[in-house]
């Protein structure tokens, strides 16, 4: 489904239309392929750790969404920012592991499936972040609050709790760029 | 968390960024304007404005800074989208680049070489420099806040870019008190000012663009 040449483009010009489910969809479609990249260029380090970048990798085209003109392939913007984020956490990653590739040799097959597990960096950033914005946080990934109830729960107007959200996440992402 | 978490956590998140274009330009250009106008009400504008403007040597200093004000910005802007390659801009600034080494040039093959020095140095060297750089940096510094909205994979350059931008709209405005009619003296010294924003662009926007 993905090797549809549109799809993703299809995906995100929903999202940008209101579309939740669609941007969902984008976003899951998008997890397995930037997978793929990491492992490929750091096959050498912890599955977990991959992780973690992926998820980096999410939140940044998640902040920049913005940035891709409609009228534009998709893929390119995609990669483009991939590339760059990927790059970016394996060299900040590196100087904490540096660890030779040949010393996994042997062990490297075994870590084919890099299922999601409990990922450390994101919640080691969502305990710096100020109180208000990690509950906001948690109770949407955690909870599955909906934006509509997000108000009502932390005595909000459904306006300001859709922009406490948004800034909750940039300030995650700032927390993220400034680690390591 | 899990990364099927932050995905819904994402999606939950229906609040769209704000767009660079056109704020990033807005945010450059007011504070030129504001700093370059109340620099010119208190040093005055060159009694012969308009025939320097029409002059064929002397309207170099705005006909240049004009073109690059224009392809710094336009390349800033450019770069804040990740996939975007906009070699056509860059060689817009190598061709203003060329023409002002080039009117450089000519000026110098045309007095004798003892008169070089004195020619380069001429007497407003100081005041030139740190109005460019200073009106400059007050375009650089607005710009670069909104610019922070984009997704640039260069930051340097960005920052670079946005620097030559705001530097050359610095010198639109400074050209205009400027009463040198010496090309080896405006082409070294709003080129060195202009290259100092550009440069200070550089190392602010590899701090301050990344994604």
């Amino acid at each position: 489904m993905s090797e549809n040449r549109d799809y993703w483009g299809d995906l995100l010009r929903a999202a940008n239309r209101g579309d939740a489910a669609a941007y969902a969809r984008f976003l899951a479609a998008l997890a397995p392929v930037l997978r793929g990249i990491v492992r490929a260029r750091a096959g050498g380090i912890d599955s977990g750790l991959r992780e973690d970048v992926v998820q980096e990798v999410l939140l940044t085209i998640h902040l920049k969404r913005h940035t891709w003109a409609e009228d534009r392939p998709v893929r390119p913007w995609v990669y483009a920012i991939a590339r760059f984020k990927i790059i970016d956490a394996l060299r900040r990653n590196g100087r904490d592991t540096t660890l030779p590739v040949d010393d996994f040799a042997d062990i490297l097959p075994a870590e084919a499936d890099a299922d999601p597990f409990q990922q450390r960096d994101t919640d080691r950033m969502l305990d710096q972040l100020d109180d208000r914005s990690r509950n906001i946080l948690c109770a949407v990934a955690y909870e599955g609050v909906k934006l509509a109830d997000l108000g009502r729960r932390f005595g909000l107007s459904q306006g300001t709790a859709r922009v406490a959200l948004h800034r909750a996440l940039g300030k995650l992402a700032a927390l993220r760029r400034k680690d390591q | 968390m899990q990364t099927d978490d932050l995905i819904a956590l994402l999606a939950t998140d229906t609040r769209p960024g704000r767009a660079v274009w056109p704020g990033a330009l807005f945010a450059a250009l007011c504070p030129i304007l504001v700093t370059g106008s109340v620099f010119l009400m208190v040093l005055g504008v060159r009694p012969d404005l308009t025939s320097a403007i029409t002059s064929p040597v002397t309207v170099w200093k705005w006909l240049l800074p004009f073109v690059l004000a224009l392809s710094g910005m336009s390349l800033a802007l450019a770069l804040s989208r990740p996939e975007s390659r906009p070699r056509k801009t860059w060689v817009v600034i190598a061709v203003v680049a060329t023409l002002a080494a080039g009117l450089f040039a000519t000026s110098a093959l045309m007095q004798p070489s003892a008169q070089w020095i004195a020619a380069i140095e001429g007497k407003t060297l100081v005041l030139c420099v740190t109005s460019i750089t200073g009106i400059g940096l007050s375009g650089l510094l607005g710009g670069l806040v909104i610019l922070r909205r984009g997704a640039t994979t260069r930051p340097g350059l960005s920052g670079f870019a946005l620097g030559l931008g705001s530097g050359a709209a610095a010198t639109l405005l400074y050209a205009m008190h400027c009463g040198s009619n010496e090309p080896m003296f405006f082409v070294t010294w709003y080129g060195s000012s202009i290259l100092a924003v550009g440069l200070i662009g550089a190392i602010s926007g590899r701090k301050v663009l990344r994604m």
